[in-house]
């Protein structure tokens, strides 16, 4: 009986120096920046998890780009192109280190750089050499190739020092030279960061940095209000009057070339006629979706390119935005009628279709319920079904896709064509057209693009690409993405980097 | 004879059922995973590079080295080949050892199952036997009310307002992560109350049946007080249904983790599970069900040998 | 867990917490029946420009994210959300009583096949269940029954198994043997009444465990799919929002409690009626 009694003292005892041991302060730490952003960090490949490196500064690319677009050196100094359009050197700095100590050398440069391009993401580079010759890396390419060193940027090319590596070139530890340096990395979750006193444009002002990932967007809200962290990326944008009221931190943001953006499987008897997917743009309520579902005016959009990029935003487009009557003629000339239950019908086929909607991005299923009621209005019926996202990929390579709407970015790399062209010259892309017949003309003009080093010339090329594409609707735009950063009071100093390639660390200051 | 002995006899039956168990819910989630639509090395793909960078061609790479191409007979005589060694695989998403990522995520889910799980006999025990002892009284009255309440409220909405009220209103607690033992006070208190529903109700009633059996009458004609009897014979006797209760409080804790980790981004078993659900990670699925069953085993291994320690009858007739 | 809390050891009364129950119970039931003929907007058309509307005499419960009228959501939402509960529990009580009855009435083969079975279903995570299920056939409302029901059953054919075999070692059981009335006689007048008294609670407190479990896959994404009105989505859907219209979150929120409340209220009250009836 006494053993029952003292299994309960036991358990309490238990508990209590559990609840002791927990009475370590959770308050802000000085000197500790703390980001929290969606995404975990699950291995240590530089093609799986490179972005991670990237935005928290632990590694750094040959080029790297600036918020506003230019590109400029990143480990390389500069870089140049030789007469033949083919062989580029890319010098690297002098009197760069790794964060063991180490010097950046080309040797180790083009090592890393080799390990990276064998990897997917960097497959479109049309390699015929990459060696290191004296300070410089060289890449000479089978074809001229225009964009190199846009593509350069590719985090999956982050340069790790040589000791990065294991035997078998798989990274087992990351070992950069950008201005943080892991100390700690637990699970999936969190990486503890240090200063890196011997980064090139001097040390970052804060001694400590920790990156969490809290992949729920609800809890990243509630860390938000509760303001347990300094910055926070890519917070939900509804909840964001949530936040400011909750007086612990601020959410700015920026537009970014991310985009919602609705595709059509142009090979079907509803949408091959474009003048039905124009219509199904034109009578999409962009603004108040914009306003109602991701409560940012500003986002909506029918054209894919925001303004942020000023090369490829195309000031010239129409406009496509809501026009009921405009709409309903369009179907009308392309001989869609109305049936007796208000859905148009041409040659027994029902203007019906399903939308996929990415279930981890619950705001594309909400805008997919609203664009249903704005196109039972023109006779157009669509049901929404959210799916996990590489359904969606999957369903254009099967051809079952009919229509999908999912998130895109147009600047995995700093050039949007390195987007285009997976997305818009193939028969079946992974995130785009199905079945499109303008993929021809688009591929012509890509192709001319990569080639051409001319910059009146790629200019009008540009016009012409975004003209076609958005002229034909082989896919639509929604809504632009805003990049939503949560920044507490402590925060000084921040710069929102609308490539979403580094998170601008080194700047910010704690007070 | 050692073996002879009730215990041992116990341990070798549970043993075997934990084994058979795990194996089992192993093959099902192998049979469910291929069965289920889509394409797994898109999904693993997906999970890898991200949206923005998945490729076909990705997801053909990943096809032939995890030999997910392989005919499906093929790949489950391997893995059960390997499993004969120990060896559960490495992740396809993270590419690290199966093992090492469950040990990782069980040690989360143990610490916070264990700490919820004592906090709930904590607010339950006190609560249970005050009520069990004064049946019709205030204390029981209104605890039944509450644990009635309670149970009827899903654990992800006891969740949201513990956070509203504690980490968003008072700002007393953080509302999400695992960093510090702070950051442990909700989802236990979240995951305690769930199971204090239950178990209070279960401690009341065993004490109430103890209280009016025979023999606690015996004891009283004996010359014993009320009290000194229960203490003496009563607690030993209601202990036995509460400690079988608390085995099966398992699968309470296990589907609350799923909801509760999700809610407070913690790293545990259950985000794991459904993470590589999402993602189709094949081993990390077969490895999570072998290391679910092996629990459940392990919790009705614990109650059963400590009803045979609390009650000297069922050792004598296992003996026999 | 709810099988244990009706084990032997129910002796409150709670009559007034079965009279509640039950009167509950008839409300809801008369939600499920007659609502869908209410007066009310449509649940599901949107208008984006009142979206968030606090309480008014045209939305008394306010409008959700789409400017959807809340009130017509729950009211829309109820013979979904309680009606696959019921469905679910009538089929697992189903399969679970034969499956228990033909196990107290075979040879110890089937009998430790159909057992063992049962524990390990009980060892396989309810939720998990369904999440496979939910990734197997899609969402929808399919999967999520099969998954429910799968982990409901084996309660119900352990309680009859049990019951079953004490039932059959009564004496009357024994002379109605010996009398040479039929198997099925046997059956029906002699071991069904026991055991479907004791079904009576198991499967009330069942349908309050299949609500908080519908109303869990809704609030992990995985239950019904948009614009279906459904309580668990309902809430996880308002959740970003819950500062600014506490009201639309909190009316999917009541109505899940007091509908497990009923329910649970109700089995109780028939188990402990079952426990003074016995003693």
């Amino acid at each position: 009986m006494s053993l029952l009694l003292s299994r309960r003292q036991w358990m309490s005892a238990a508990l209590t120096a559990s609840l002791v041991s927990m009475s370590l302060s959770a308050a802000a730490e000085p000197g500790v920046l703390r980001v929290a952003a969606p995404w975990e960090y699950t291995s240590n490949e530089p093609s799986d998890t490179g972005y991670i490196m990237a935005r928290m500064q632990i590694a750094e690319t040959l080029v790297m780009v600036e918020p506003d677009g230019k590109l400029v050196g990143g480990i390389a100094e500069s870089w140049n192109v030789a007469e033949d359009r083919l062989t580029w050197r890319f010098p690297i700095r002098s009197g760069l280190a790794f964060h063991d100590g180490t010097p950046v050398t080309a040797e180790a440069a083009a090592a890393s750089l080799k390990l990276a391009l064998a990897g997917e993401s960097m497959q479109q580079i049309p390699v015929d050499e990459l060696k290191a010759d004296g300070n410089a890396v060289v890449i000479r390419t089978k074809t001229p190739f225009s964009h190199l060193p846009a593509v350069l940027v590719d985090y999956a090319s982050v340069i790790l020092a040589p000791k990065s590596y294991g035997p078998d070139g798989k990274v087992v530890n990351v070992i950069g030279s950008g201005p943080f340096k892991i100390t700690k990395i637990d699970g999936k979750t969190v990486i503890e960061l240090d200063r890196f006193d011997g980064y090139r444009g001097g040390p970052a002002k804060v001694a400590k940095a920790r990156y969490t990932a809290i992949p729920n967007g609800d809890t990243r809200t509630n860390v938000a209000i509760a303001g347990d962290a300094d910055l926070i990326f890519t917070t939900v944008p509804s909840a964001t009057p949530r936040i400011d009221a909750g007086g612990q931190m601020k959410v700015a943001s920026v537009t970014v070339p991310r985009i919602r953006v609705m595709a059509f499987n142009s090979g079907i008897p509803q949408f091959e006629d474009a003048r039905v997917r124009r219509a199904i743009s034109m009578a999409i309520d962009r603004p108040g979706i914009a306003s109602a579902v991701l409560r940012h005016p500003g986002s909506a959009s029918t054209q894919l390119i925001p303004p942020v990029l000023n090369d490829w935003h195309n000031k010239s487009l129409p406009d496509y935005s809501r026009d009921v009557a405009g709409a309903r003629a369009l179907l009308d000339q392309a001989g869609w009628v109305q049936g007796a239950d208000g859905v148009r019908v041409r040659n027994g086929v029902r203007l019906s279709a399903k939308l996929l909607t990415i279930s981890n991005r619950p705001e594309l299923t909400v805008i997919g319920q609203a664009m249903q009621a704005h196109l039972k209005e023109i006779g157009v019926e669509i049901s929404v079904d959210p799916v996990p996202s590489a359904n969606i990929p999957a369903a254009i390579r099967d051809g079952t896709m009919q229509m999908t709407m999912f998130a895109r970015t147009y600047v995995n790399v700093p050039d949007v064509i390195a987007t285009v062209i997976p997305d818009f010259t193939r028969e079946r892309s992974t995130w785009g057209t199905l079945n499109w017949p303008g993929r021809d003309r688009i591929k012509a003009l890509t192709d001319e693009y990569v080639q051409s080093f001319d910059a009146s010339r790629k200019q009008a090329l540009r016009m012409e690409i975004t003209k076609i594409i958005h002229e034909e609707t082989p896919v639509t735009a929604v809504a632009w993405f805003e990049h939503t950063v949560a920044v507490s009071s402590r925060v000084k100093g921040l710069a929102i980097d609308p490539y979403e390639m580094r998170y601008m660390l080194h700047t910010v200051t704690l007070k | 004879m050692m073996l002879r002995s009730p215990l041992s006899r116990i341990i070798a039956t549970r043993v075997t059922q934990a084994l058979a168990t795990a194996f089992v819910l192993a093959t099902l989630c192998f049979a469910f995973v291929h069965a289920l639509p889509g394409d797994a090395a898109l999904r693993i793909a997906a999970a890898r590079v991200g949206e923005d960078r998945l490729t076909l061609e990705m997801a053909d790479r990943i096809r032939r080295e995890g030999g997910l191409d392989r005919p499906l007979m093929i790949q489950y005589a391997q893995w059960m080949g390997r499993l004969a060694q120990g060896d559960l695989g490495k992740s396809l998403v993270t590419r690290k050892p199966v093992l090492d990522e469950l040990a990782y995520h069980a040690r989360f889910t143990l610490g916070l199952g264990l700490v919820g799980w004592a906090l709930s006999y904590l607010i339950a025990l006190p609560l249970g036997l005050t009520a069990g002892l004064r049946p019709g009284g205030a204390v029981d009255r209104s605890s039944q009310g509450m644990a009635i309440l309670l149970a009827s409220t899903p654990s992800f909405l006891i969740g949201i307002v513990l956070i509203s009220i504690f980490a968003l209103s008072l700002r007393w607690l953080p509302p999400a992560g695992y960093r510090t033992g702070w950051h442990m006070v909700l989802p236990a208190l979240t995951l305690a109350l769930g199971l204090a529903a239950y178990s209070v109700r279960i401690i009341r009633n065993a004490v109430v049946d103890v209280r009016s059996a025979f023999f606690m009458t015996f004891a009283q004609i004996r010359g014993l007080d009320a009290a000194t009897a229960f203490r003496r014979h009563g607690l030993r006797n209601a202990a036995i249904p509460i400690v079988t209760f608390m085995a099966l409080q398992m699968s309470y804790v296990i589907d609350g983790f799923v909801v509760i980790e999700t809610l407070f981004n913690y790293p545990g078993l259950g985000d794991l599970l459904v993470k590589s659900l999402l993602a189709r990670d094949v081993p990390m699925i077969m490895g999570a069900g072998i290391i679910i069953g092996l629990m459940f085993a392990f919790a009705s291994l614990l109650a059963d040998i400590a009803c045979l320690w609390l009650d000297p009858r069922q050792r004598l007739r296992a003996a026999i | 867990m709810t099988a244990v809390t009706t084990c032997e050891m129910e002796v409150n009364p709670l009559p007034v917490g079965l009279r509640t129950g039950l009167a509950l119970l008839i409300a809801l039931a008369a939600l499920c029946l007659f609502g869908p003929w209410l007066p009310l907007s449509d649940p599901i058309s949107q208008d984006l420009l009142k979206t968030l509307a606090a309480p008014s005499p045209d939305h008394p419960f306010g409008t959700d994210h789409l400017g959807r009228d809340v009130l017509s959501r729950v009211v829309h939402g109820a013979p979904r959300s309680l009606g696959i509960a019921v469905v679910c529990v009538v089929i697992a009580t189903s399969v679970g009583l034969l499956l228990g009855l033909i196990a107290a009435g075979s040879g110890q083969l089937i009998d430790g096949l159909i057992m063992r079975f049962a524990d390990l279903v009980l060892a396989f995570p309810g939720l998990l269940l369904a999440l496979l299920l939910a990734g197997l056939l899609g969402g929808g409302i399919i999967p999520m029954m099969i998954g429910i029901k799968l982990t409901l059953w084996p309660q119900f054919a352990r309680m009859a198994r049990a019951t079953a075999r004490v039932t059959l070692q009564e004496g009357h059981v024994e002379a109605a043997r010996l009398a040479g009335l039929s198997r099925l006689h046997i059956l029906r007048y002699h071991l069904l009444p026991p055991v479907l008294r004791q079904t009576i609670s198991l499967a009330t407190l069942g349908v309050g465990a299949a609500i908080l479990s519908i109303s869990s896959l809704g609030f992990l994404g995985l239950g019904l799919q948009p614009p279906t009105p459904e309580w668990g989505a309902m809430i996880s859907e308002m959740l970003p929002y819950v500062s600014e219209a506490p009201t639309q979150m909190a009316a999917p929120c009541l109505m899940i409690v007091t509908s497990v409340l009923a329910f649970t209220l109700v089995g109780e009250g028939f188990a402990a009626r079952l426990m003074r009836a016995k003693n």
